[in-house]
């Protein structure tokens, strides 16, 4: 994925086309040092340093690499957004204790990211509008107190540029000097129709007195178990191992619920960052742990695992309300009604082969192709309608007709000779006419009516076919013959 | 168990513990008596052994090591309710005393191409029989193959229901490899949720192994399996009965000489598990409500198997595909 980078010796800069050329949109440490600046015009910075490294900014890929970030994130906080185009915002209520402490945590993600050749700030603060500031405009590690949002600069509010050149034409250069002045006075100056422009929203969103929602990219499940693993694990068998234990603890907090999961996702944490994943589906809410690891180990066998996994997430992304059931005392603990093994049944064949059991339901229709619909099993068990046609039907039907050569003894009279499939059958016994009109109420065009006959021939095979269109008709193409189905 | 020492146990006892006491220096009389009844115990008692793994009498039986074995037919088998059989006198008695084996794999084949539908119909006509088994409220499976649908079409609802199958009852599901079916089919088996379940088989996929484990999900889930060959196939298989199926001109019905009358098949029982092989030619009386066989009239008694003592008439030649099961 990543092009080769140049040596971080040498002055790199990434180029942008704006409304007056092209100019720098991110430079390395060794361009900054011989004093380019971000926003600078490219002609100006080949002039000061000549032999400047460019390459062509693409927004796009940033946007994709972040949002990969964003899921590699996921390791750490189930609660991760995108913020901008070069930060992430993580939620980490209730969490940093998992990982050692606050500091600890902080050391972990920016040791990691230095690992993979990122370069990052991070800050811990109780309102977005703090972290923010402080990721960006003190040191990593700086307490988020009073004092030190305070000392930031006016920049560090989230607002516009003119907003903060006025400010600081006023004179007010950092966020202390800010709160220091009447709230009324601020609201009067700074009535700006968009949020980058009104620092009093601004303000209150970095203090707490408003509210900000944070919204992840991937909304965490009620129901999930997670694992961190002290080794990357490379095996398939040290791989179900771990699964068969987030099962059990899915398992065990969807029953004491009393839900179950019908849709899962098995995340994989693979230990060169990127992020991997398994879905499946269930027919029926279930919170059997032998179903579900059923369901998701064969799922491992194709997995690529890289450089080995170390950090594994279930989620059930999809539950519902489940009937606690009673056993009788005959029945083993494990014994399934049949409608429950057969929705079993069908999640396995479903999410190794990728095929639904189906039930052939009947539609009222008369044309025979449409006077069926193959549903998926669970749909079908809702809507059973009954509907027979007194009329014989084969017990094959092809998908699309095969057109047939036929000799008649008449025009319009049973088929004599059938040749279909480059083999010519004679034909004994015939019955028949049976004619279908088309369903002139569906704006189907161009169908035409339909002679059906069953016929058998002399070797006792039955067929069953239909001439397209009637002799009788004016201003159009004779009529056609087509085989419809077999019949045993 | 005490009560059934093993039978091979009590001949090899005299035999191991016994030659350092007897030293006589001749047999007398007595001991040729006793040496006859000895035997004669012991035949008694190998038949009742034998009886018990074909499951003709109940019993535990004992295998190597005092382990228990299953008998080949489950007691449960013919606990439940009737017989699965064809209700045709002249199939029936070919079959073995506990019908076709309800939890077992039973081979269908057509005997040329163009039988396929009618091999089918078949396996469905044989599912059906096995559903009306008493106290089975469980539905039907068919595993189709992608390349079978487009060659022979798909299974038809309305179709179905004129072969007097409910579609409520009956699924289908349809797989791309004959690998993924075998897997499907072993899944459903084994599930125990499915009266029977039927597969197209492709013969070149068909080994040993793979029947094997068919026939063992089989016994598991207490469900039939029935393999319906795509063409002929006379391979070995651990299926417990194989039939062959071949279209017959059919009888017109009697009102109307002109028009097919109930689908006529000439069926080859070419191996069953403690039954005897057969051939026979019967009409599938489909548009009746019992939807049941008869025998065609006229060919059945020359087409019946030799061996069979109610025969009259001249003995069709045995065919060379016939083996005894």
């Amino acid at each position: 994925m990543r092009a080769p980078t140049p040596p971080r010796s040498l002055p790199f800069a990434l180029v942008e086309s704006g409304a007056k050329g092209l100019r720098l949109s991110a430079l390395n440490q060794a361009a900054r040092n011989f004093g380019l600046m971000r926003g600078q015009r490219l002609a100006d910075a080949r002039a000061a340093v000549p032999d400047l490294l460019t390459e062509q900014h693409e927004a796009d890929k940033d946007v994709t690499s972040l949002l990969g970030l964003c899921r590699w994130m996921e390791r750490y906080s189930p609660w991760v957004a995108p913020d901008g185009r070069d930060g992430i915002l993580l939620d980490v209520t209730g969490i940093p204790h998992l990982f050692g402490g606050e500091a600890a945590m902080q050391k972990d993600i920016q040791n990691k990211l230095m690992a993979y050749g990122f370069s990052s700030r991070l800050n811990l603060a109780e309102t977005i509008g703090a972290a923010w500031a402080l990721a960006r405009y003190a040191p990593t590690l700086t307490p988020a107190n009073a004092e030190s949002l305070k000392s930031l600069p006016i920049e560090a509010l989230r607002i516009d540029t003119n907003a903060a050149r006025t400010l600081r034409r006023l004179g007010l250069k950092t966020i202390g000097s800010l709160l220091s002045l009447p709230r009324s006075s601020l609201a009067r100056r700074f009535r700006g129709e968009s949020i980058d422009e009104n620092v009093l929203v601004r303000l209150d969103e970095l203090q707490g007195y408003r509210h900000e929602p944070l919204n992840a990219i991937n909304p965490p499940s009620s129901f999930m178990a997670h694992r961190t693993l002290m080794e990357p694990v490379i095996t398939h068998e040290g791989l179900q191992a771990i699964l068969s234990a987030l099962t059990q603890n899915l398992c065990h907090d969807l029953a004491a619920k009393q839900q179950g999961a019908l849709r899962l996702i098995l995340k994989l944490f693979r230990s060169d960052g990127s992020r991997t994943q398994l879905p499946a589906g269930l027919s029926a809410p279930s919170h059997d742990a032998g179903h579900i690891l059923r369901l998701l180990t064969p799922k491992l066998d194709s997995l690529d695992a890289g450089f080995g996994i170390d950090a594994m997430t279930l989620e059930a992304r999809e539950t519902a309300t489940m009937a606690e059931r009673q056993y009788g005392f005959a029945d083993d603990v494990k014994s399934h009604s049949p409608q429950q093994s057969l929705a079993q049944l069908n999640d396995r064949v479903m999410n190794r082969q990728d095929q639904t059991l189906m039930q052939l339901q009947a539609v009222k229709s008369h044309v025979p192709e449409r006077a069926e619909v193959a549903a998926g099993f669970n749909e079908a068990a809702q809507a059973a309608l009954t509907y027979a046609t007194q009329n014989q039907r084969p017990l094959l039907v092809f998908e699309h007709p095969e057109p047939a050569a036929v000799i008649a003894a008449v025009p319009d009279g049973p088929p004599m000779r059938l040749t279909w499939r480059r083999v010519t059958r004679r034909i004994v016994k015939s019955q028949g006419p049976e004619r279908i009109a088309p369903e002139w109420w569906k704006l189907a065009t161009g169908e035409r009516p339909r002679d059906y006959y069953a016929i058998e021939d002399d070797q006792g095979r039955r067929y069953w076919l239909y001439r397209d269109g009637l002799y009788s008709e004016e201003n159009a193409t004779p009529p056609k013959w087509f085989v419809h189905g077999l019949s045993a | 168990m005490r009560n059934h020492p093993m039978p091979i146990m009590a001949a090899a006892g005299p035999g191991i513990f016994a030659p350092g006491l007897c030293l006589l220096p001749h047999e007398t009389e007595e001991d040729h008596q006793d040496e006859r009844q000895r035997a004669r115990l012991l035949v008694a008692r190998l038949r009742d052994h034998i009886a018990r793994i074909e499951g003709r009498i109940e019993g535990p039986i004992e295998g190597r090591g005092g382990k228990q074995q299953t008998p080949i037919f489950s007691r449960s088998d013919r606990r439940a309710g009737p017989r699965w059989c064809f209700g045709l006198e002249a199939i029936d008695r070919n079959l073995p005393e506990t019908g076709l084996a309800r939890a077992g794999l039973h081979d269908i084949s057509p005997h040329k191409y163009g039988d396929t539908p009618a091999a089918m119909a078949f396996a469905l006509a044989l599912a059906h029989g096995r559903l009306q088994v008493t106290g089975e409220k469980r539905p039907l499976l068919w595993c189709r193959i992608e390349t079978e649908v487009r060659e022979h079409g798909n299974l038809y609802g309305h179709g179905l229901e004129t072969l007097g199958l409910s579609r409520q009852r009956f699924l289908t599901v349809t797989l791309k490899k004959p690998v993924s079916l075998y897997w499907a089919m072993e899944e459903a088996l084994k599930s125990g949720c499915l009266a029977a379940v039927i597969g197209d088989a492709a013969p070149q996929h068909e080994t040993l192994t793979t029947t094997r484990r068919l026939s063992l999900a089989a016994a598991q889930g207490k469900s039939a399996g029935l393999l319906v060959f795509i063409r002929n196939y006379n391979g070995a298989t651990s299926s417990t009965s194989r039939w062959q199926v071949a279209t017959a001109p059919s009888q017109a019905p009697p009102l109307d000489g002109k028009s097919p009358g109930p689908p006529s098949w000439h069926l080859i029982l070419s191996r069953i598990r403690s039954g005897k092989p057969g051939q026979w030619t019967v009409n599938w009386q489909k548009h009746h409500a019992t939807h049941h066989f008869t025998l065609a009239p006229g060919l059945s008694g020359g087409a019946l198997y030799p061996g069979t003592p109610e025969i009259a008439g001249p003995h069709p030649t045995p065919e060379p595909a016939l083996r005894a099961g």
